[in-house]
């Protein structure tokens, strides 16, 4: 393993955490939403890709839209019977309905799923390909092409299209966008919706490479709070470069260091930007 | 204030609560009530730093679990007497609160709450993998603090002080000057300010005997259950556990904790006898209901029934 | 008289903004000095350098003759600076009595002292009868009022008032004159306020210090200061028409 194998391999499953954290990112910058319970939601997409294939034969790599628009669906509607009830509360109780629904989601997937630890065995994922020295598994390039494919086209959503800009007005100014005919609740619903499906997606991509069990989504939460944090609160595309940048930083820290250490660069890099320089990495609003 | 005439309910509870091991022999039920017990010193605990400050931590695991090693690592390593590893534990659990609050208190908001979580995973992690001095993932047998037989009644006169303590403290809080200027620190930063409160100084000053108080309760928990492991005693599930409980009940209240502990440690041994597993299922809709039904806790139903003057109102009345 | 407020060649920056440019001026004791200036002058910004909200970039301010340039808002408030805000900060989850309690507490320890001083307030501000209510549950007029009282609860000598005027109707407001010309009642001497209504600017101040995009540009009784063309220019307005103010 060598220090150049160390930082691709960063970038491939930094490609991956760039799309959980867009999805945290367009949340939290639209609504002002505290999501805890994004890695639940990228939870069950990985046990939607999971049932997918044991069960329909449907490959997570062709069948990602379709979980996509499950989660997006179940969001939504999440949305609408519960938070959007604190929406413009205080964060204290926006924190705890998105806990309570994270506890909510994991305890029912432990009651349908059992606990135990599940994978799935995909041929191609399995495969290893590289050049020179450098290797690499099949499965880790497609996850990070699809992950990177669907942070392009996000940013394109929101840069191009009537919904898209939408979503920026809101973001940029709740109070006056009704004014100028945007519907906040609907523009909201979506968002949550997206940056839900973002995360369940990156579940479903996710399962090849890794494996799942109910609680598998506790540290995405917080690693994407480290990312967006890194990025700049709100930011999508900081939040893509932030993605990256910490899949790189864990690597280094496995390789350096040890596999376990991983979890605590993702809290030292978290307390160290809050603390030194809050507005994150590339600027934007603090 | 108004606690003269409440008095008598207070004390008829305590005296009735305490006297239990000797009445009630059921092991099972002594064992539930002991439960009972510590988590609501955990949410009185808890509730100086998040009910009456208004700072959300979910981190608070990490002061149970300096407590629990603290007492577990000292009589294994050096010998001591448990009961000096449980002192120990509250000194350590103060000095890592000072750390960390400083630490975490520059924050706000989330980030505030995601930085004590940070800390906390931060300790837990080390922890685990520090197999030689800690025993590591696998955690180790946790000396008992009582000696045998009639265990389950000696922990549970061992936890009561610990209650009446945790209660008195909230007491004094609840109508002192401190805790006046705590709730003014909840409600608004700045005009706490601007009436001459340090806020840096005061959450740090709330939070020391929130994390020494947290710490006996480690110590005294695990020693019960003879086990620590990062697993148990630091497990983000019990900063999320105390922080419900003392919302459940009634956050920024001295009785809230108490009712908290009481609703939320039976339905999850009610719902334990018919399905395995659903304790996380069991918090999580229960945190649901309070955020969108009573945010104010449970007993800001008892508040409207009986009149009584609503000393605070709910968290965050910005709704 | 002593000079309870001197603020001296105090700058501050907001990144590339010069909110305050070299400004310099004083209150002396027993005086109400206002502050005003069109939007945008710099107004709270100098009550925010006061306090302690904002710390200053260069200059000099200090209170009773003591430095206090850079320190905390709480420790302003202790040495007997209280304030008001410009949008209304109450403490909305506590009793009208206790938001001022907050207040009382600093020279009043006991809980039953802190009250019935509270109390004092109160009546003096017309709440009294409130003194059970929320906080949250007061119309504005109230909650600006409560603002007031929780500051003149914190034993001030020096009352900062920020726009307290603002959102009164004209009974109101009168009202609030009465209350202002009556703080010495409660050893307020001095009094600070940022008012955009002339009417009441004209009617209570001793003095009144014209600011314009961060600097001074006039000082004075305000029945001169209102026919200096470079303030009638700065406001660029018929408010300020030869024979006083509407």
């Amino acid at each position: 393993m060598s220090f150049v194998q160390a930082f691709l391999n960063g970038l491939l499953v930094g490609g991956v955490y760039a799309l959980i954290a867009s999805g945290m990112a367009l949340i939290f910058g639209v609504m002002r939403l505290v999501n805890f319970a994004h890695g639940a939601f990228l939870m069950l997409g990985t046990y939607l890709s999971y049932y997918g294939w044991t069960l329909l034969a449907l490959n997570p790599y062709f069948a990602f839209p379709l979980w996509g628009a499950v989660l997006f669906l179940l969001a939504v509607g999440i949305y609408w019977l519960l938070v959007r009830r604190v929406m413009g509360a205080n964060d204290f109780l926006q924190i705890l309905l998105t806990e309570g629904i994270s506890l909510t989601l994991i305890g029912l997937a432990q009651l349908a799923f059992g606990a135990d630890y599940r994978q799935i065995n995909l041929p191609v994922a399995n495969r290893i390909t590289g050049f020179g020295p450098l290797h690499f598994s099949v499965g880790y390039i497609l996850s990070f092409a699809v992950s990177l494919a669907l942070v392009i086209a996000l940013r394109q959503f929101l840069g191009h299209t009537e919904m898209g800009r939408a979503i920026r007005a809101v973001a940029q100014n709740r109070t006056v966008a009704p004014l100028m005919g945007i519907r906040v609740e609907r523009v909201s619903a979506i968002t949550f919706g997206l940056g839900i499906a973002c995360a369940g997606v990156a579940g479903a991509l996710l399962l090849p490479i890794f494996w799942t069990n109910p609680t598998v989504g506790g540290p995405y939460t917080l690693k994407s709070f480290v990312i967006v944090v890194l990025g700049g609160m709100g930011s999508v595309q900081g939040a893509a470069l932030g993605g990256l940048l910490l899949g790189v930083a864990e690597q280094f820290t496995a390789y350096t260091w040890a596999d376990r250490y991983t979890e605590v660069v993702n809290f030292v890099i978290f307390l160290l930007v809050l603390l030194l320089r809050p507005q994150g990495l590339f600027g934007g609003k603090a | 204030m108004s606690h003269l005439p409440r008095w008598w309910p207070t004390v008829v509870f305590f005296v009735a609560l305490t006297s239990m091991p000797l009445w009630l022999h059921d092991g099972y039920l002594l064992q539930l009530v002991f439960r009972v017990i510590v988590f609501a010193v955990l949410g009185i605990a808890w509730n100086f730093v998040g009910g009456y400050a208004g700072q959300l931590s979910l981190g608070h695991v990490a002061y149970f679990g300096i407590g629990a090693y603290a007492m577990t690592l000292s009589t294994e390593r050096i010998g001591w007497n448990p009961w000096l590893g449980v002192v120990l534990g509250a000194v350590l659990a103060a000095l890592m609160a000072m750390l960390i609050g400083s630490i975490t208190f520059r924050l706000r908001g989330p980030y505030f709450t995601l930085s004590t979580i940070a800390a906390a995973e931060i300790i837990r992690v080390l922890i685990q993998n520090q197999d030689t001095l800690t025993h590591g993932a696998v955690g180790t047998n946790a000396p008992l603090l009582f000696q045998p037989p009639d265990l389950d009644a000696k922990f549970f006169f061992g936890a009561m002080p610990l209650l009446g303590g945790a209660f008195a403290l909230a007491t004094w809080i609840h109508s002192s000057r401190f805790g006046y200027r705590l709730r003014a620190i909840r409600e608004n930063e700045n005009t706490a300010m601007a009436v001459g409160v340090n806020p840096a100084v005061d959450k740090l000053l709330a939070l020391l005997p929130s994390a020494m108080v947290t710490a006996v309760a480690g110590s005294i928990y695990s020693s019960y259950f003879s086990f620590v492991g990062p697993d148990t005693v630091l497990n983000i599930e019990i900063s999320v556990q105390a922080a419900l409980i003392a919302m459940l009940g009634g956050a920024a209240t001295v009785w809230g904790p108490i009712l908290g502990s009481i609703v939320l440690t039976l339905t999850a041994e009610g719902f334990k006898t018919y399905f395995e597993h659903t304790h996380l299922v069991v918090y999580g809709l229960l945190l649901i209901v309070v955020v969108v039904f009573l945010p104010g806790g449970v007993i800001s139903l008892f508040q409207r029934r009986w009149r009584i003057r609503r000393q605070t109102g709910p968290i965050g009345a910005q709704q | 008289m002593a000079r309870i407020l001197e603020f001296e060649k105090v700058t501050k920056r907001f990144g590339g903004l010069l909110a305050t440019n070299d400004v310099s001026f004083h209150i002396d004791e027993g005086e109400i000095v206002f502050l005003i200036g069109p939007n945008g002058a710099g107004k709270t910004t100098v009550f925010n350098l006061i306090t302690g909200y904002v710390k200053p970039d260069g200059g000099t301010i200090k209170f009773a003759g003591r430095d206090i340039t850079g320190g905390e808002p709480y420790q302003a408030t202790r040495l007997g600076i209280g304030r008001t805000f410009q949008v209304v900060q109450p403490l909305p989850a506590l009793t009208v009595r206790e938001n001022v309690m907050l207040g009382t507490f600093l020279q009043h320890p006991r809980r039953a002292d802190a009250a019935a001083r509270a109390d004092q307030v109160l009546e003096f501000m017309g709440l009294r009868s409130r003194a059970d209510q929320l906080a949250s549950g007061l119309p504005l007029a109230q909650r600006k009022l409560l603002e007031v009282a929780r500051a003149i609860g914190t034993g001030a000598r020096l009352l900062l008032l920020d726009e307290v005027m603002a959102g009164l109707n004209p009974r109101e407001g009168e009202e609030v004159v009465g209350l202002i010309r009556r703080l010495r009642e409660f050893g307020i001497t001095s009094v600070g306020g940022v008012e955009h209504i002339m009417r009441i600017v004209m009617s209570l101040a001793s003095r009144v210090v014209v600011l314009d995009q961060g600097r001074k540009i006039a000082e004075g009784p305000p029945a001169e200061v209102v026919h200096d063309p470079k303030v009638v220019e700065a406001y660029l307005g018929t408010k300020f028409m030869a024979g006083g103010a509407r």
